[in-house]
């Protein structure tokens, strides 16, 4: 009876271990593909690297807004700017084409929509193909282990209350191997549920090794703060759709506010048109409706279409200010804050 | 109720058709002076943000009714007549603007601003209907001259006439469109040099101007393009008569860039100040 409780919290403590530096093992397997060489990431896979979906369908829009091509109203109304003409990013023109139907759409919307449509689910595969991404299905085994991992704290807790109730009720006797089981079990039920939580966290994450390198790479070509200038905002004088820039500094303009949105999120387009982008669907106050000739008439109430999707995943580095939210390191530690830390663990 | 002309002038200046996909478009572009919004889109007690935002900058807002079918032989809903007057409020606008159409008969919408069959008879009816609507209203009431298709077979007056009757009767102020009157011109063959030479400019509240296309010979007004040479003659004839209190570009749909809507107010700007240069 001196060991009754040593002996049993030694073997959970075992089991907790082991299982939790299998998960380790698995997670640094899944996570050090090599990445298959080709050209340089471009600034819709950053932003799917940086941010998820959301992030790179935010990028998009604010790319499409700043050239002209998109029109970003309050709440987040966007509509198509008649005569911009198409784009040859499929993920832009996906926007175009989704903005372009009457009265345009929220961008909420549009990031509901292309949560799986082409453009993202196309981004996702180049990037798994590249090994810059881990295929969902790679992490199976990892998220098994973990819920193994679950199973045993709940044997944990459940041997945790049984050894105190022993105690109490004098069942067992009170020695210094069995409140050393005691400590023991309650210092590895703590160390395993933290264990358990961030691995939890880890596996919504699906960046490889070389993902994490790539992104931190991105970002110290572009730093915070490089992205939006009022020096290229539109010149009014003139004719319709002149910048009153050349054709190559606009280039050069538009690809540092890619870059920029893409890896640190709508913070970065330092317009009011931002905050649009960000905001889900609102009820608004106005119902549209204009009055051309012979299409004039009454006009209905708005309608509310409070939604949560496009949160980022919590690997994914930080979102573009959903709901009042921040524009980045929200979620797990990767992504915004990871540098060569990711990837190991154990 | 007012029996003379209103004499009160309301400076307003340049503006633009506030509309929702554009809203940040007109707070942001440069020499926007007064806006005008579509009446029946709005909630008084819940005005959208950037309404809220252009009154706060002191930019005028005019509620601009679509649907009170003034010149229909029933006689005006109230309940619209006291949402125009909510929005007159809730706005702190200086006049209520309307068409001079009707758009509904025995229960059924037209979905239209058909023209009001110009008649003695008909004059007697749309004077009545003016006046119930100027006692439910706070502000100036203001009528619009419309685009037509077609004309009634037994018009007795001009447009021009008609509303020139409407003004002695009522007091009512002027929205003139000169983009109706180009379409009236062009399809209709009612000259719109003559209508302004007959019209009571002195009452002139504002004027809108707008784009339309061309399709077999008939202009449709459809405020979806950029305002053609011959309906910014038409403003320049309109200000060579008189100085208009203000001047609004009406765009509706297939909306272009800013740069393009801030070229749009710099062309009606121009077409106006010709008129100074060649009195």
């Amino acid at each position: 009876m001196e060991l009754v409780l040593l002996v049993p919290a030694i073997v959970i403590a075992v089991l907790i271990f082991s299982v939790s530096s299998a998960i380790g093992r698995e997670h640094r397997r899944v996570r050090s593909a090599h990445p298959l060489g080709g050209p340089a990431l471009d600034t819709y896979e950053l932003a799917y690297l940086a941010g998820g979906p959301r992030r790179a369908v935010n990028t998009a829009i604010a790319m499409l807004s700043v050239q002209g091509r998109l029109r970003v109203a309050r709440g987040g109304r966007l509509t198509t700017v008649a005569g911009a003409g198409g784009s040859r990013e499929a993920i832009e023109q996906e926007v175009l084409d989704l903005a372009s139907a009457p009265g345009g759409r929220s961008a909420g919307e549009v990031r509901r929509a292309m949560a799986e449509g082409p453009g993202v689910i196309g981004l996702m595969h180049r990037l798994t193909g590249r090994g810059y991404l881990i295929p969902d299905s790679a992490l199976t085994h990892g998220r098994d282990l973990n819920r193994g991992l679950g199973w045993c704290l709940v044997v944990a807790g459940l041997g945790w209350a049984v050894s105190v109730a022993l105690v109490a009720t004098l069942i067992v006797p009170i020695s210094v191997p069995n409140i050393l089981g005691l400590v023991f079990l309650t210092i590895v039920g703590v160390v395993g549920l933290v264990r358990y939580n961030s691995t939890q966290l880890r596996l919504r994450n699906q960046l490889t090794n070389a993902g994490y390198e790539a992104l931190n790479a991105a970002r110290v070509t572009h730093r915070r703060g490089s992205g939006y200038s009022p020096a290229y905002a539109p010149v009014y004088e003139g004719h319709p759709g002149h910048s009153g820039h050349s054709g190559h500094d606009n280039a050069f303009a538009y690809a540092a506010v890619g870059g920029a949105v893409a890896l640190y999120g709508l913070g970065e387009l330092n317009t009011p048109d931002a905050e649009e982008i960000g905001r889900e669907d609102q009820p608004p106050g106005y119902s549209g409706g204009g009055c051309a000739a012979g299409s004039c008439g009454g006009g209905g109430g708005g309608t509310s279409d409070s939604s949560s999707w496009g949160s980022d995943p919590g690997g994914y580095g930080g979102g573009d200010f959903s709901s009042g939210g921040s524009d980045s390191g929200g979620g797990s530690s990767c992504g915004g804050g990871c540098g060569g830390g990711c990837g190991g663990g154990g | 109720m007012a029996a003379g002309p209103n004499r009160t002038r309301v400076e307003l200046g340049v503006g633009i058709g506030w509309r929702a996909e554009i809203d940040l478009t007109v707070e942001r572009l440069p020499g926007v002076e007064f806006v005008e919004v579509i009446a029946e889109s709005l909630r008084p007690e819940r005005l959208p943000e950037s309404l809220r935002v252009l009154r706060e900058r002191g930019v005028p807002v005019i509620p601009h009714g679509v649907a009170l079918g003034i010149g229909g032989a029933d006689r005006p809903d109230i309940a619209r007549l006291e949402h125009l007057a909510a929005c007159a409020e809730a706005l702190r606008a200086p006049l209520v603007s309307e068409h001079l159409a009707f758009v509904r008969g025995d229960g059924m919408e037209a979905g239209h601003l058909l023209p009001v069959p110009r008649t003695r008879d008909a004059l007697a009816v749309v004077t009545a209907n003016i006046k119930i609507a100027q006692a439910e209203l706070p502000v100036p009431f203001a009528l619009e001259n419309v685009a037509a298709l077609f004309g009634w077979p037994d018009d007795e007056l001009t447009e021009a006439e008609f509303l020139g009757e409407l003004v002695e009767r009522t007091g009512v102020k002027l929205l003139i469109d000169v983009a109706n009157l180009y379409t009236n011109e062009v399809n209709l063959g009612s000259g719109a040099r003559e209508a302004l030479d007959r019209l009571p400019l002195s009452e002139l509240a504002y004027v809108h101007v707008a784009g339309g296309h061309s399709h077999d010979g008939v202009w449709h007004d459809t405020h979806t393009a950029a305002v053609p040479e011959p309906i910014l003659d038409v403003l320049t004839e309109l200000c060579a008569r008189v100085d208009p209190p203000g001047v609004l570009l009406e765009w509706d749909d297939d909306y272009p860039s800013d740069a393009a809507l801030a070229a749009e107010l710099t062309r009606i700007r121009a077409a106006m100040n010709r008129a100074s240069a060649h009195p």
